[in-house]
């Protein structure tokens, strides 16, 4: 029966790769399928996008493993206390009963590019005749010496929300009075360039209220970081002398952990922490990789229409890809998804393409309603997504506008939220 | 002599050429080409006094300063041609060099050289008691020192920190730090209240000085200060100042003989100021431009009155408004990012109560006269920026006011550009008539591709709830076309105040705000 399946599939696909006008794609096969992998703020999006605009003309299916998506977005106000751990999850069901999207709960773990299909770790194999990889971050193997994935209970990265969040929650409410959270800060280019930052703000505000002599010691690769200058200032502000930040010029860059003993090694320097977060550095997620369509640690894409240089039907979204000035955030991905969906429907139905406009804005929280905020506006180039205009939070802003700027965040994940999963 | 000068310099106007007269010599053509302008200006004042209504009184007043100018340019005419004294010698590095500006009278010289010495050369007479300079520090002083010198935020301390001197983050105090109490009169006749220098009476410095004392403890509340006791006054850390002349040293360079030629063997750039961050992104030509804003000539009025006898009438111009602005911009800030300082941040301004900003110290007499119905509107604040003491006699913002109406109505025209405008379309209520604006018909009769307006408002959706919801980002649906279009034009163009809509609204251009209108407008039917 699969064999069969699969022998039809790839007949029908290998005859509509000979046609030239896409719109009849479709006709080879009836309805054209578009698969999208990854259900997060790039998948998520697509996938609702082009289900919602194509009344029933594309046949949707979102590989996702995870029934609760937890957003790595406002994990972190998880973390200092201002959310639970429900107000960050959500499930696919308005995504697969509202828009008839087939929502599958299973890994994707190869791409027949040839053949056109998506294969499972459940076993079987999906069709596609546009292919969305969504599928966010993994971590490079061996990037912070001493620390592989079977160290993540001990020393948790929490870059992928959920359970690991959970578990830094609990181990920064289990640290000893007057003990010491460790962080190492991952080189760029990386997921959420504000998200370390905002972290250890979220802990140093938990610490302040419940731990007060507790101390944050950061072990950073990176010279510059997003919003320093508003970060440093808060930290002055809200939580003098709680926070240490060793960069580069003093060995942030050369560290080992050894989670048995936990403890944290900075050239050479051997500290003994109670908390020890690892936030390794990042590759697309693993699924770019096995449909072969990265290059080095990203898949490089066309900033028009979000497809890869490697395969015009496939195309990467988020935090995957390589598109030149956005940065990987979940708001970039839903922008680029949009960008995607109407390309990808017009690719299937000859619907109107127009032309690709991207945004991001990204929020932080300082300390209670101490937000600040960086935002930009792009545009599709040949060469890849280029930045238009922008904007950023200035220090010294009244209490009334950052109060202002928390709330606005709020609302923004009450957009973006129902944007995705409608 | 100072308070002569102070009479003479506003009458010079715009003849900035005395001003800068120190290097030069003034020449005969000069001197009577400006009683000729005098004497036009003076025919045509006395035209204007015959047409206008305005009252007898202050056209006396104006006859009287142009005519005392008049005589005084005479006399320094006469005084010159006979080699008199006022006339001090031409600079002899400028002698002919550029043929600019006149040797400076030594009027001029002395009402510029204001200098008081440790010794106290160059104290005028005068006298103030530590009661006085309470009530004058109060006054003046208080909204950034505190009433008793403390220091409000971070504005400067001036009394206590004594035997702090050597900790880590030293307390630098008239009383623990400063060496001369002549220091302290010549700053605080030169340099303040901040932004309205040299506003104070001689006497009232003196009684400043005698409470700062006061407030260190150095004397006792029956202390008068005067030009004849002041040398005796002692401060405590006179003996921590010595001249430090080790070779190595400032001192040492600085009193050697200077290098002013090839005192390199080699220029190069090692680091670009923009590598180094130290670069501001924007505001740095504001900045300039305000640096070179003129302070508002006292003799103005006498032009602008005659030419616009209803200047409220006419709208402000917001550009020129941006460069009366420089005159707040020591206290208030307004615009992104613009928080409150000695005076209270001035975004939406427009309908706002006054002292209606939380957060914000006002003054008793301003919290008053909010709580009893004032709002900040164009007729108020042209009222208040007129004379502020007239709408709150007590209110902290020391400020002489704008006599010129017009200046006025530019500033109020460059504030309203930073309240919501139109200011009748609230952000939240998406049903207010929005009629006051000035946007081109044209771009409201453009009609929008509905199919294009659903594609781009995908881009409004990521913060905007499509339900409806508006916690903390407001609501978008149900807006009317027009409405609609005049809000998303008002945060291209600035005048809406959100960084975030500014930046989505800047890119869009009127067919694809039409079009976001367009399909919006599809979706209530």
């Amino acid at each position: 029966m699969k064999l069969d399946r699969r022998t039809f599939l790839g007949a029908t696909a290998a005859t509509a790769a000979t046609l030239s006008a896409p719109m009849v794609l479709g006709a080879g096969h009836g309805t054209p399928r578009v698969v999208v992998v990854g259900g997060g703020a790039g998948g998520a999006t697509a996938a609702r996008y082009i289900a919602k605009d194509s009344d029933g003309a594309i046949n949707v299916t979102l590989i996702e493993p995870t029934r609760t998506y937890y957003t790595c977005f406002f994990s972190n106000l998880y973390i200092g206390g201002f959310k639970n751990v429900s107000d960050i999850g959500h499930s696919y069901g308005t995504l697969a009963s509202e828009y008839g999207i087939n929502v599958v709960h299973d890994w994707a773990i190869g791409v027949d590019r040839d053949a056109k299909t998506v294969t499972l770790a459940g076993g079987g194999s999906v069709p596609y005749d546009k292919l969305i990889l969504s599928p966010g971050i993994d971590f490079v193997d061996g990037a912070v010496e001493g620390w592989d994935l079977s160290a993540q209970n001990a020393m948790p990265h929490a870059y992928k929300a959920g359970s690991q969040s959970e578990l830094l929650k609990a181990q920064l409410m289990a640290m000893p009075a007057g003990g010491v959270y460790a962080m190492v800060a991952p080189p760029n280019p990386f997921r959420c360039p504000p998200g370390p930052y905002e972290r250890v703000s979220m802990v140093a505000h938990y610490l302040k209220e419940n731990n007060p002599t507790a101390k944050i010691l950061i072990a950073d690769p990176k010279e510059k970081f997003s919003k320093q200058g508003l970060f440093e200032e808060g930290w002055a502000n809200h939580y003098d002398g709680m926070i240490e930040r060793v960069g580069p010029d003093f060995g942030g860059d050369a560290v080992s952990v050894d989670p048995g003993a936990m403890t944290l090694t900075i050239d050479g320097e051997v500290n003994k922490v109670d908390v020890c977060n690892v936030i390794p550095a990042m590759k697309a997620g693993r699924i770019a990789e096995l449909a072969g369509v990265t290059d080095g640690r990203w898949a490089p894409v066309n900033a028009a229409d979000m497809s890869t240089k490697a395969d015009a039907d496939i195309y990467v979204l988020g935090d995957a890809s390589s598109q030149g000035d956005m940065p990987k955030s979940g708001f970039s991905a839903n922008s680029q998804a949009k960008v995607c969906a109407n390309a990808v429907r017009g690719a299937l139905t000859g619907s109107r393409v127009f032309p690709a406009k991207f945004s991001n804005t990204c929020w932080s929280l300082i300390e209670t309603n101490d937000g600040v905020k960086v935002g930009a506006t792009y545009e599709a180039t040949p060469e890849k997504i280029a930045k238009v205009d922008g904007f950023i939070s200035a220090t010294g802003e009244s209490a009334e506008v950052r109060k202002a700027t928390y709330e606005e965040s709020e609302g923004w994940y009450a957009g973006i939220t129902a944007d995705m999963f409608g | 002599m100072s308070k002569s000068l102070s009479l003479f310099l506003p009458a010079l106007g715009g003849t900035a050429l005395i001003l800068g007269a120190a290097y030069g010599v003034m020449s005969r053509d000069h001197g009577q080409a400006e009683i000729e302008m005098l004497e036009r200006r003076m025919d045509a004042i006395a035209e204007r006094a015959d047409r206008a209504q305005d009252d007898a009184a202050e056209k006396a007043r104006l006859s009287q300063e142009l005519e005392a100018r008049l005589a005084e340019t005479r006399a320094n005419m006469s005084l010159q041609a006979s080699g008199g004294a006022p006339l001090t010698e031409p600079a002899p590095l400028a002698d002919g060099a550029y043929g600019l500006g006149r040797a400076a009278h030594e009027a001029e010289i002395s009402a510029w050289d204001v200098d008081i010495l440790p010794d106290g050369r160059g104290l005028p007479e005068g006298r103030g008691d530590v009661w006085t300079g309470e009530e004058v520090f109060a006054e003046a002083c208080a909204s950034c020192h505190g009433d008793f010198a403390e220091g409000v935020d971070n504005w400067p301390v001036l009394a206590g920190g004594f035997d702090t001197l050597a900790d880590e983050d030293p307390v630098k105090t008239v009383g623990s730090y400063w060496p001369y109490l002549s220091t302290v009169w010549d700053y605080v006749h030169r340099s303040m209240p901040f932004g309205a220098a040299q506003t104070l009476s001689d006497d009232e410095v003196y009684a400043i000085v005698a409470y700062i004392l006061y407030s260190n403890d150095l004397v006792d509340d029956d202390f008068e200060l005067s030009h004849e006791n002041f040398t005796e006054v002692a401060l405590p850390n006179a003996g921590g100042f010595v001249i430090d002349d080790r070779p190595e040293l400032e001192y040492s360079a600085w009193s050697a003989e200077p290098c002013m030629e090839n005192c390199k063997d080699s220029v190069e750039i090692t680091m670009r100021a923009s590598v180094l961050n130290v670069t501001p992104d924007d505001g740095a030509g504001e900045m300039e431009e305000a640096a070179h804003t003129p302070e508002p000539a006292a003799a103005a009025p006498i032009e602008t009155a005659a030419l616009n006898p209803d200047p409220m009438a006419a709208q402000g111009d917001a550009s020129a408004g941006e460069r009366a602005f420089g005159q707040c911009k020591g206290c208030h800030q307004v615009g992104q990012g613009a928080a409150n300082r000695v005076g209270p941040h001035l975004n939406l301004l427009f309908g706002r109560k006054a002292a209606g900003l939380e957060g914000f110290r006002y003054s008793e007499s301003l919290e008053r006269s909010g709580a009893s119905g004032l709002e900040w509107h164009a007729d108020t604040l042209d009222t208040f920026l007129e004379n502020p003491k007239a709408i709150a006699s007590g209110t902290r913002m020391s400020f002489r006011g704008i006599p010129d109406a017009e200046e006025r109505a530019d500033l109020i025209a460059y504030l309203r550009s930073f309240s919501d405008n139109p200011a009748d379309i609230p952000e939240a209520d998406p049903t207010a008539a929005g009629t006051d604006h000035d946007l081109d018909p044209a771009i409201l009769a453009l009609t929008g591709d509905p199919e294009y307006g659903e594609y781009l408002s995908s881009e409004c959706t990521t913060c905007h709830q499509a339900s409806g919801g508006d916690d903390g980002i407001p609501s978008i649906v149900l807006w009317p076309e027009e409405d609609f279009v005049v809000a998303m034009h008002a945060y291209k163009n600035q005048q809406r105040n959100h960084p975030v809509m500014q930046m989505i609204a800047g890119r869009l251009n009127d067919e694809e705000i039409a079009a976001l209108a367009a399909y919006f407008h599809r979706l209530e039917q």
